[in-house]
């Protein structure tokens, strides 16, 4: 066997030697069957679109506040509803002080969220923060002599919670005025909750579950506190007696709008606007440049004559319109999805971003609100691939305000560590501000196109 | 049959290098590829021993086998591509075939092959910043049952037929990138570096049918054997997926299509004549009048819709010296030496083929085991546009198992 390996190894090293593969050899052998070596790519320009539609989606859904940022106020037309679920029972020391206490007071301690308000990308001119801000504090009180109330309590699912707030009836209710009060340094402030609801409590029997709603939506300014998963979470107790404190066993946000614009998105809600984009501004000027539909019937299905490599929508941009609001004064970042087919449903399927480095370099990306120019240009590769190779009947576009943006003339789109130092692209919290998009909807778009194609004729 | 799938996917990767008939059916496995036969040229399946195994161009043969055998080959071949002073080297390696059968007496006698009837491979990529890449493995693999008995009160005479099961998967990827001379500089970022694959691939059955046949007579004499086969038309059922990629998670919906290739019927006839004590000379040809072009697995670019075809025809001479059976000879004695030429025509219009090879038998211990080895070498030419021509060098391994199960002490 071994003179059999020897053999063949000395074939193979002959045969090397005789043939040879040359550098263009490849290239030679697809050209004489037909194939190119490159695919050749056609950029051009699809000007005057016009959305059919937009539709602005607001989600009210209630949202568990966990690690999250716990909000409290207004921000462009937007306020943030706090609510809180708490529970307690009869041997509790905060039970004996209320009960022992003709003045007792109860509160509700917020610890501010610090990790925002001592970042050194937050406006320093922001704070200090001073404000006589309008309360409106709404109660629900179950009382229970029963031991396993407050195991019943734990069974609750927080779903089951968070749908009971959409219709949450209060047993109580009183407005108050809460002055807000922080600069750099303050780790909490207090809510000083009604004497009603502190009354109401001393009828508790063994067990009680009090359900807390604290709104101001009329607040000039939206305050950040720290939510639930954190060492400084809120608590429910009385004033000047820190021997019993509750936390809530859950929290949440609900949104509440007050706002008439039809074209604004607001920073770090779940906004979004949908473009309809029909077909027909679109795939004509496609098949006029190629003199024929990109697609062609074959089989059960379609051959690819070309496709879409690259689509970039551009917008028109007035960053100073009257409804425009900025917490933080930073360009804040466009994401953009397309609505696209999977599994016989409809999907957002949320676009890459490709990077134009040497425009980025020179004046910024140019997916940003808020920062130099006059217009907004967005990538929507997936869903122009969509409409042209399902001969859709319109494209549909989602549009959201996204990250405030610190680097915009940083190619890398992402943070990043050099040098031992993260470098940080995205800010991480969002600007709760609001942005008009009238102008770039109602205005004419331009849609450039890169295509490849795999024709003879365009090869 | 899952099982069996998998297990042909894992020979699928070892195809052959001929780069003609690749956007077809790609190059065919003559005679299952078995080394023995190889060695002498691809002629001899009219050639009558103990334990000459399976055939499948003659599966009458099989009915004259006393030995249980089992029988594996191996091929590794060269090829050097080249037109208009280009060249293009690919290798590859193949199991061609795995064939056992069992003589039963006056029952006649059953076997099964697994033949990879027609391969496709080639992985190559071409040189600079955007280099394309060109990728083809496929395998049109049959399972062939055989029966074969030798006829009553004529018993030099033999019959055989068998089942021709077919399955198997082919795959084509061609990945491309930019060629931005057409776009200005400043939009060059828009596909920078972006390659784009335009992929398909897709399954082998028969068309509204299980199986193809073949059938065969076979007559041996005390100096000359010989047979007649013919082996049934049929329509091979490609179901292809055409999908664009943009990456291996970034796709285009992909697009279905079955393209149907009308295989013709194949007659083929051999003999075999002993010259003296253990010489055999051997002359086998085979032939299908191929009357439909086959349409591409491509139909991309400018890429031909169909491969044509032509008739195609194979003619094979051989010599085979038997070695001595007994184990206490000298071992030089006791192996089978064997030369042979063959010329083809391949399906693939205006590609002719003529080989020559060299083999033989190594018996090892005493029972009947044997490798067989076979070196061959030759040329393909070419007059079509497209195809390009090619020198090969092949060398293949056959091991073969010899038994006496079932079969009584004599």
């Amino acid at each position: 066997m071994k003179k059999l390996g020897l053999l063949f190894a000395f074939a193979v090293l002959m045969t090397s030697c005789i043939f040879d593969s040359d550098d263009a050899g490849v290239g030679s052998w697809l050209s004489s069957h037909g194939m190119p070596e490159n695919y050749k790519v056609h950029v051009f320009n699809i000007d005057n679109i016009k959305p059919s539609s937009v539709e602005l989606g607001l989600n009210t859904e209630p949202r568990l506040i966990d690690s999250m940022e716990f909000y409290l106020g207004q921000s462009g037309g937007v306020s943030y509803d706090m609510y809180m679920d708490i529970a307690f029972s009869e041997g509790d020391a905060f039970v004996k002080n209320l009960n022992s206490s003709d003045s007792a007071v109860t509160a509700v301690s917020l610890f501010w969220f610090w990790k925002l308000y001592n970042n050194k990308n937050f406006p320093a001119d922001s704070l200090p923060i001073k404000e006589s801000m309008n309360v409106n504090v709404s109660w629900k009180i179950d009382f229970s002599d029963k031991k396993k109330f407050l195991d019943s309590l734990a069974k609750v699912k927080d779903s089951v919670w968070l749908e009971s707030l959409k219709d949450w009836k209060p047993d109580g209710s009183a407005d108050t005025v809460v002055e807000m009060s922080f600069e750099k340094g303050d780790s909490s402030t207090v809510i000083y909750l009604p004497s009603a609801l502190t009354e109401a409590l001393k009828k508790m029997t063994y067990a009680v579950r009090l359900q807390l709603k604290i709104s101001a939506p009329k607040a000039e300014h939206l305050y950040r506190f720290f939510g639930l998963e954190s060492n400084y979470k809120p608590f429910f107790g009385l004033i000047a007696d820190s021997s019993a404190v509750h936390p809530p066993y859950r929290a949440a946000n609900v949104l509440e709008y007050d706002d008439d614009c039809g074209n604004c998105l607001h920073g770090g809600t779940r906004d979004s606007l949908v473009l309809s984009i029909p077909a027909e501004q679109i795939l004509p000027a496609i098949q006029n440049f190629y003199n024929s539909y990109p697609l062609e019937n074959k089989g059960e299905g379609y051959d690819v004559r070309q496709t879409v490599m690259l689509a970039q929508l551009t917008m028109a941009r007035d960053d100073g319109a009257a409804n425009n609001t900025s917490e933080f004064g930073l360009p804040i970042q466009v994401v953009v999805g397309s609505f696209v087919d999977s599994a016989d449903t409809e999907i957002r399927k949320m676009e890459s971003y490709r990077l134009n480095k040497d425009l980025i370099l020179e004046d910024g990306h140019q997916n940003l609100v808020y920062h130099d120019g006059d217009s907004l240009s967005l990538q929507i590769t997936g869903g122009l691939r969509e409409l042209v190779n399902k001969e859709k009947d319109s494209l549909r576009i989602v549009v959201k305000l996204g990250y405030p943006f610190l680097q915009e003339k940083d190619s890398t789109y992402a943070d990043y560590v050099s040098d031992g130092d993260t470098n940080y692209v995205f800010m991480g919290y969002f600007d709760h501000g609001r942005y008009d998009f009238s102008k770039a909807v109602e205005s004419p778009m331009s849609l450039k196109l890169w295509m490849s194609s795999k024709r003879k004729e365009e090869n | 049959m899952k099982k069996l799938a998998a297990f042909l996917g894992v020979f699928a990767s070892l195809s052959f290098g001929s780069m003609i008939g690749i956007d077809a059916l790609g190059e065919e496995q003559v005679l299952g590829g078995t080394a023995s036969a190889a060695g002498r040229g691809y002629a001899g399946n009219a050639k009558i021993g103990d334990s000459e195994g399976l055939s499948v161009v003659n599966p009458a043969r099989l009915a004259f086998d006393k030995n249980v055998v089992f029988n594996l080959n191996f091929a590794l071949e060269m090829d050097a591509a080249s037109k208009n002073g280009h060249h293009l080297l690919s290798n590859g390696m193949s199991i061609p075939s795995f064939n056992i059968s069992f003589p039963m007496g006056e029952f006649g006698a059953l076997g099964v092959s697994l033949w990879q009837h027609f391969s496709t491979s080639m992985s190559e990529k071409s040189s600079g910043d955007n280099a394309a890449k060109i990728e083809y493995k496929g395998s049109v693999y049959e399972l062939v049952p055989t029966y074969a008995l030798r006829i009553p009160y004529l018993r030099s005479f033999s019959l055989g037929a068998s089942a021709h099961v077919v399955l198997g998967s082919n795959s084509r990827s061609l990945t491309l990138g930019p060629d931005n001379s057409e776009v200005s500089d400043e939009d060059h970022w828009g596909t920078r570096s972006t390659k784009v694959s335009d992929f398909v691939d897709g399954t082998w059955e028969i068309n509204h049918h299980p199986a193809y046949y073949a059938a065969a007579l076979q007559y041996r004499g005390r100096q000359v054997s010989y047979f007649f086969s013919y082996t049934t038309g049929y329509t091979l059922k490609n179901s292809l997926d055409y999908d664009f990629r943009f990456s291996e998670t970034d796709t285009l919906a992909p697009s279905s299509y079955a393209r149907e290739i009308s295989v013709p019927a194949m007659f083929a006839t051999g003999v075999s004549y002993r010259l003296f004590k253990r010489h055999n000379v051997m002359l086998d040809l085979q032939w299908r009048a191929w009357d439909e072009d086959i349409e591409n697995i491509g139909g991309s670019w400018a890429m031909p819709e169909i491969t044509e075809t032509q008739s195609d025809f194979m003619a094979s001479v051989g010599y085979q010296l038997d070695g001595v059976p007994l184990f206490y000879e000298d071992y030089w004695k006791r192996i089978n030496y064997r030369a042979g030429a063959w010329y083809k025509n391949w399906y693939v219009k205006d590609v002719f083929e003529i080989g020559g090879s060299i083999g033989a038998g190594l018996p090892l211990g005493r029972k009947g085991a044997t490798i067989d080895i076979a070196l061959q070498g030759g040329k393909r030419f070419s007059d079509s546009k497209t195809e390009w021509e090619e020198s090969f060098f092949a060398f293949r391994i056959g091991l073969t198992g010899i038994g006496t199960w079932g079969q009584s002490r004599r």
